[in-house]
């Protein structure tokens, strides 16, 4: 035998397959691999020319004005008749003088109903083809002046144009005014001394730089997962899903060159798709055809070295994204349960390279460190030639460290212990993985029915809105969720959702957690207020108006303890239940901080509320009772509520208090500021590791 | 290991198998399984689903680490050297699939590949095995195009492909239509004369009946019975394979019942 025909490794085998098989699959391999790179000449000329033709075709087309100018003076009368005429194409109908006071007359009544009437009236002047009525009454306010009042149609994209006609025109009657009084006064207008002009310094290369800076990242995490998701899932969920992967695992070949050639197929056609996409896109910066906004009429590739500079950037992030996919789809038993994961990473993923994309962020040795933002950064400055070396070093050094990290998890993804083991399992095994999954889906369809159902509920009404949700919306998502759950298992409802009595000790300790809990969630805020500064919009109106008028025994029923009873029901009792069915109790754990982090649908507020969840899960877990869950919501949420109150037993010690005079109460706020409140988390620790006695 | 018998093809020695399950704990599916199978036997593995029988296949076939016990293929112990092992045996099971956008030449030229095989030889047993099959009208169709029986023939020959000693089949039968099922059955027998032991797991009576040298009977993991179907029944005085079957169950089931 000759030795050019010697045996070829096994990794090289594994490669060639699973990339026959990817390029055999044409129609996976056009939505994944070429259809976006020809979408972006499209979507650049999207931007661009469809802009330019809707403005060109709006400016051609004609708008009627109607107006009554009988109010101003005669000289501004004429020339504004003029000044509208120049407006092309334009058609100017005199109304007969009057039908402006008859309009105004309604419009000071500003009631509904005389809004309604006022609609009817424009209407009937101008007809329903025209655009707008233009009328000039004297001004309410300032004495000899006239005031000109529009009436268009903002739904109408040719009223709208109708009404920037019409100001421009009284903005050049405005201009011409002034510059006439100017002249009488001083013999010209003093602005006139000066003009301006901008002139940019930034070559074409270093716009197109900018842009590509700025928009390759995201586009590349975009185009990776895109074009590798596909192959990652064919590779490593196709296989179990076809039955392939137990004939591969009795090959005479170590798992690990099965995994690596299953990796660099997946690799190379991320890498493929990122390629033909980034020649794609540098293509249309070079034509011109990249006139974004921000990035300037580019026509032209930036410089070579920061090209290869930036691809150098790049590749390890590719190594890490492909890896982190690989990782995912391998977790997957068959392709549609990895289908369901490429969207959420993909969006985890985003959410870093989007750092990029905000102008007033810089890299430094911090971020650098972190996956994806690090390295996008990195590449922005590198595509304009800004990007220092330790920054830069820590950037792909971190990557290439996390690469590294994920990959050897990778390596253990073909573990047969692991994959058939489990799949040893019987019919029950699957039962209780349907179960998890139908639970987790309620879960988030309940933060979802709150966010649409229960906002919409509290914008017409916040504090029946609120209880509606609370009441009425989360008790039937509880019943709906829960009801699966107890039938399959054959338990009852409230044993299903937990609701059996608790061990007293769990309670104290539940009572004692939440007021640690308390303590814990001011410091936390305070600290979050340093580094993620509310908004103002948000720091005044942490409540509406409406609650903080309430009575104390009222805002404690309506954020305390109706929160307390119907947000555990939902996400401790009904999903919880169902999540452990399979799930180990970290991973229930997690998912109800994560679930309860995000029903509360805001940044500021993600924290505490995912730290509630968890910690009300784990609570849940070990006293296998709904009840000290509760306890701990309503305390926690209770004590925030009702932090102005004062407590009779706690009393402030003032040095500059007269003997004679009683000490003064302390507030629920001042009590919780109490040095000895954080240790309380001890004795509740202690409390619920004591177990419950059966 | 000195003591090991040139004449047995398969040994297995209180092989042991547990499983770690977050709700039900430690599961032990084999519990202690002793079995041998000669040169040229064909010995059927016949057992309830969940019995074991797939977890000491996979032992075997070096899929699975045993939890204890220890077992030889062909002479060679399995958890020391599981890459030799898997170059003498031929392994195939129910579940097992095909790559659908390979042809049928690909699928043999591929897995012969893994096995190390190269160049003519590697082409002429391809050759020789599809013109077996009688394969070669659809020897470059794509697989995803084949019906069951075609598929079925493709994986036989992709197990028999490197000639191995000792053909391990987990549930052949299951899920096939008569007419597949028959081509496996017809190759099983067929093997007998090629000198190849096989050992097949099975729940179908009739086919253990009419294919095996030796049975073993496997239930809730553990070896109740082996042997001729002729000593089996008289072990148990009945008088077909069933009724055996039934009533080692049963006295199993009396055991496990009464403490100590």
């Amino acid at each position: 035998m000759s030795r050019h025909s010697k045996t070829i490794k096994p990794w090289k085998l594994v490669f060639h397959t699973e990339l026959l098989g990817l390029l055999r699959d044409r129609r996976a391999m056009f939505a994944g691999l070429i259809l976006p790179a020809l979408l972006y000449p499209f979507m650049f000329l999207g931007q661009g020319w469809l802009g330019k033709i809707a403005e060109e075709t709006l400016n051609t087309q004609e708008v009627h004005v109607a107006m009554d100018l009988s109010a101003a003076s005669p000289q501004v009368q004429g020339r504004l008749a003029e000044l509208l005429a120049l407006q092309i194409p334009i058609q100017v109908d005199s109304l007969p003088p009057g039908s402006g006071a008859s309009i105004d007359a309604l419009v000071q009544e500003a009631t509904p109903d005389a809004w309604q009437r006022e609609r009817e009236l424009a209407i009937s002047l101008i007809g329903t083809d025209g655009h707008l009525v233009l009328y000039a009454v004297p001004d309410p306010v300032v004495a000899d002046r006239t005031l000109f009042r529009l009436h268009f149609d903002g739904a109408r994209e040719t009223s709208r144009e109708a009404r920037k006609r019409t100001n421009r025109a009284l903005s050049q009657l405005s201009d011409e005014l002034r510059s006439e009084f100017m002249s009488e006064q001083f013999g010209g207008d003093p602005a006139q001394a000066f003009v301006s002009e901008d002139l940019d310094l930034a070559s074409e290369e270093d716009l197109s730089g900018a842009l590509l800076g700025k928009l390759l990242p995201l586009i590349a995490v975009l185009v990776l997962l895109s074009g590798g998701s596909y192959a990652a899932l064919a590779a490593f969920a196709g296989e179990r899903e076809s039955g392939t992967l137990e004939t591969l695992l009795v090959q005479p070949v170590e798992s690990i060159a099965i995994v690596r050639g299953k990796f660099l197929a997946v690799l190379s056609t991320s890498l493929a798709t990122l390629v033909l996409n980034t020649m794609s896109l540098l293509l249309c910066v070079a034509l011109g055809l990249g006139d974004l906004p921000g990035g300037g009429g580019a026509a032209a590739t930036p410089q070579a070295l920061r090209v290869l500079l930036g691809g150098l950037i790049l590749i390890p992030v590719c190594l890490f994204l492909v890896s982190v996919l690989c990782l995912v789809c391998g977790k997957a038993r068959s392709f549609r349960e990895g289908q369901h994961y490429i969207l959420p990473l993909s969006l985890v993923m985003l959410l870093p390279a989007a750092v990029a994309m905000q102008p007033d962020v810089q890299l430094d040795a911090f971020l650098a460190c972190i996956p994806i933002a690090g390295p996008a950064l990195a590449f922005r400055e590198a595509m304009v030639g800004n990007l220092s070396f330790l920054p830069g070093f820590l950037a792909v050094f971190s990557t290439l460290l996390y690469s590294t990290l994920v990959l050897r998890r990778v390596g253990g993804l073909l573990d047969a212990e692991k994959i058939l083991g489990s799949e040893a399992g019987d019919e029950e095994l699957k039962q209780r993985r349907v179960q998890s999954r139908s639970a987790l889906t309620w879960g988030w369809a309940g933060v979802l029915s709150v966010y649409l159902v229960g906002g919409l509920l509290q914008s017409v009404h916040p504090i029946g809105g609120l209880a509606a949700t609370l009441w009425l919306l989360l008790p039937f998502l509880t019943w709906a969720c829960v009801r699966r759950t107890a039938e399959r298992s054959g338990e009852s409802l409230p044993v299903a959702l937990g609701l059996r009595l608790p061990a007293i000790h769990h309670l104290v300790g539940a009572l004692l957690a939440a007021a640690a809990l308390a303590r814990f969630a001011t410091v936390w805020i305070a600290w979050q207020q340093k580094v993620m500064p509310l908004p103002s919009s948000i720091t005044s109106a942490g409540l509406p108006t409406q609650f903080t008028e309430l009575s104390p025994l009222l805002m404690f029923l309506a954020l305390a303890l109706s929160p307390g009873i119907c947000e555990e029901l939902f996400f401790r009792g009904a999903v919880l239940s169902g999540l452990k069915r399979d799930l180990k109790a970290w991973k229930v754990v997690a998912w109800q901080a994560l679930l309860f982090g995000a029903v509360h649908a805001s940044i500021y507020r993600f924290a505490p509320t995912a730290l509630i969840g968890g910690l009300a899960a784990i609570i849940t877990l070990r006293s296998r009772s709904l009840f000290p869950a509760m306890l701990l919501h309503i305390t926690y949420n209770g004590v925030l509520v009702l932090g102005q109150q004062t407590l009779p037993f706690f009393v402030k010690d003032s040095p500059d208090l007269l003997p004679s005079e009683a000490p003064p109460a302390m507030t629920l706020e001042e009590v919780l500021n109490l040095p000895w409140v954080p240790w309380l988390a001890i004795p509740a620790l202690v409390l619920f590791a004591i177990p419950r006695r059966r | 290991m000195t003591d090991l018998d040139p004449n047995l093809a398969i040994e297995i020695r209180g092989l042991r198998k547990t499983f770690q399950d977050p709700e039900r704990g430690t599961v032990e599916a084999v519990k202690g399984v002793d079995l041998s199978c000669r040169r040229g036997e064909i010995y059927g593995l016949l057992g309830p689903n969940g019995a074991g029988k797939t977890t000491t296949l996979r032992m075997l076939a070096s899929i699975l680490a045993p939890t204890s016990g220890s077992a030889y293929l062909d002479g060679v112990d399995v958890a020391a050297n599981p890459l030799e092992v898997r170059r003498r045996m031929g392994f195939l099971s129910t579940s097992t699939g095909l790559y659908p956008r390979l042809t049928a030449r690909e699928t043999l030229r591929y897995f012969g590949k893994l096995h190390g095989m190269h160049g003519d030889t590697l082409e002429a047993r391809i050759e020789e095995l599809l013109v077996a099959f009688e394969m070669e009208s659809i020897a470059d169709g794509r697989t995803e195009s084949f019906s069951t029986g075609q598929k079925q023939k493709v994986s036989i020959a992709r197990a028999v492909l490197h000639d191995p000693k000792v053909l391990i089949l987990d549930e052949p039968t299951t899920g096939l239509d008569i007419l597949a099922a028959s081509t496996m059955v017809d190759f099983i027998d067929s093997s007998r004369a090629r000198g190849t032991c096989v050992l097949f797991s099975t729940h179908i009576m009739s086919e253990a009946e009419r294919l095996c040298d030796r049975i073993g009977i496997i239930y809730q993991g553990r070896l109740l019975a082996e042997g001729t179907q002729a000593e089996l029944c008289e072990q148990t005085g009945e008088k077909f394979l069933d009724g055996v079957f039934m009533s080692l169950v049963r006295a199993a089931d009396k055991s496990a019942g009464t403490p100590g």
